[in-house]
């Protein structure tokens, strides 16, 4: 059944575009709360200004308490990919189809002076699944340090690096939306990979708007914290052994009034993970990522460009009884973006990806179609050209193309079954909405 | 107790901790505007306009109550020059 068929497209016009009549912006309940304009604490949003990141880092506290702190967002979206015969079709049936890919409710605000909350509860138009999204849950206070401002907070989360302020990180870093129907590749570094699935409890410090460090620590997310990932049931979650270390350094500088800002930055995850997710118990895999990553940003009223570079490092230590073809694995992956906005309304994002590592036949080798890899590597690369309008600063426009040079091992065949990377080039509009 | 009604009692136990945190704001009525906790610094604030952009016309600012010099603001701390600018200016809707 074409899923479009069910769909009252006018009615939910309607419905939005009524709602998108009110004032609002980036997570509007926050710009409400703060009186800020959405273009004050974001590039164009979700990308955080130097203001944005304050924002954040002072547990999204300032301005005073609104009694109703809600927000909504809808993301409707068609995507084509290239290469759609009866193998890829099988995988992906929204391909080439109209469909509500999101639509959340956002309680988000201040609760106390001192303490405030981002959160998400998310309806998946494509799995037809409710259940929470991001929630970061902050305490963010002041010191005077040596006659200096240090900003210190402590932050409760459901997926690392959620609570990351610059948007190098693959929380919140490009593509900011991609097609829910079309094929990815297949590996990712755990640390990108773990959302709604655990609890972060950790404690982070900005020292003279310079200085930023952060530890966190990650542990399985049941008894009193499967609140974490309402709707999400334990054993398909993953499961981590014990507390977990997560760390964070990064260096950073405004000038001219935040017109420019600037950081270099170092992050890592050590982490032990039961290979089976309904057993917390018995022999695990060692997985330990290690990131650097780098932001630039000009920001005036009219003219906006950003650049973001992340590379991660993943060494993994497979449990004696893995299925994998090796005791030991890498994996590196690679990301760059620029940005341009012009009057905050029409924008363009290119960005590169790379991810490379050892092949492993017993992990990548999957003998499926379209989504397997032939070879039994990780290797993927590609390109991502992005356009953006915003006929209002809560309405955004998205057209993206992404082009893949190399997918799961190799530019042909990569599937063993004559599928080559560039069948899975995407083309991807996307209806973004906030209320 | 069977595996079912396990599940059922931890989905009713995790959805009701959704509704009691949505309540935590509604035990308290809204605050009213006062003057914000950031630091100056953080916020790049000087004591003269940007441009002409200054904080008498910003949303954020809050005039002293007698009308004179200076007054404060709901974000920044501290007492703030209606002739001052910090990178948080939002100019007031005309």
């Amino acid at each position: 059944m074409r899923y479009s068929i069910g769909i009252p497209w006018r009615a939910l016009a309607a419905v939005i575009l009524t709602c998108c009549m009110f004032p609002a912006q980036a997570v509007p309940s926050f710009a409400r709360q703060a009186g800020f304009d959405c273009f004050t604490c974001h590039v164009s949003w979700p990308e955080l200004t130097p203001t944005g990141r304050l924002f954040k880092l002072n547990g999204y506290t300032l301005g005073p308490r609104l009694a109703f702190p809600v927000a909504g967002m809808v993301q409707l979206s068609y995507s084509q990919t290239r290469g759609a015969g009866t193998n890829f079709a099988q995988n992906f049936p929204q391909d080439r189809e109209a469909v509500i890919q999101q639509v959340s409710l956002f309680y988000n605000g201040k609760l106390s002076d001192h303490v405030g909350i981002f959160s998400q509860l998310t309806y998946d138009g494509v799995e037809h699944h409710t259940s929470i999204d991001n929630v970061d849950l902050r305490y963010a206070n002041h010191l005077d340090l040596a006659g200096h401002d240090l900003l210190y907070g402590f932050t409760l989360h459901n997926n690392p690096q959620v609570q990351d302020v610059y948007n190098t990180v693959s929380t919140w870093g490009f593509p900011f939306a991609s097609s829910p129907a079309a094929n990815a590749p297949a590996a990712a570094p755990l640390i990108e990979s773990l959302g709604q699935q655990v609890a972060g409890m950790g404690a982070y410090a900005m020292w003279r708007n310079t200085v930023y460090g952060e530890v966190t620590t990650y542990r399985t997310s049941n008894h009193v914290f499967s609140p974490l990932r309402l709707g999400i049931e334990r054993d398909t979650a993953a499961a981590l052994d014990g507390y977990n270390p997560y760390w964070r350094l990064a260096v950073q500088h405004d000038w001219e009034g935040g017109k420019h800002s600037a950081m270099v930055g170092t992050y890592g995850l050590i982490a032990d993970v039961f290979p089976d997710n309904k057993l917390l118990t018995g022999p695990t895999d060692h997985f330990r990522d290690i990131g650097i990553d780098a932001q630039y940003q000009y920001i005036t009223d009219r003219h906006r460009i950003s650049g973001q570079l992340n590379y991660t490092r993943e060494s993994v230590t497979w449990n004696p009884d893995a299925q994998t073809s090796n005791h030991t694995d890498r994996l590196h992956a690679f990301r760059a973006k620029a940005t341009y906005y012009f009057e905050k309304k029409y924008g363009v994002n290119l960005a590169s990806f790379r991810i490379h590592g050892t092949a492993d036949n017993g992990l990548y080798n999957t003998g499926d179609a379209v989504t397997g890899s032939g070879n039994g590597s990780p290797d993927s690369a590609g390109t991502i050209l992005e356009f953006n309008y915003l006929p209002r600063r809560h309405i955004r426009f998205t057209l993206q193309f992404t082009h893949y040079s190399k997918f799961n091992g190799a530019s042909h065949n990569y599937d063993g079954l004559g599928r080559n990377a560039s069948a899975n080039d995407t083309v991807y509009l996307l209806g973004w909405f906030m209320f | 107790m069977n595996d079912k009604e396990s599940t059922r009692r931890r989905l009713l136990g995790q959805a009701a901790a959704l509704p009691m945190l949505l309540a935590l704001p509604l035990l308290a009525r809204p605050s009213t505007a006062r003057a914000g906790t950031a630091s100056k610094d953080d916020f790049h604030y000087q004591d003269h306009p940007n441009e002409d952009k200054r904080c008498a016309n910003c949303v954020q600012f809050i005039p002293a109550g007698d009308g004179q010099q200076p007054g404060a603001c709901k974000v920044v701390a501290g007492s703030i020059s209606p002739n001052g600018w910090c990178m948080a200016f939002t100019p007031r809707p005309n």
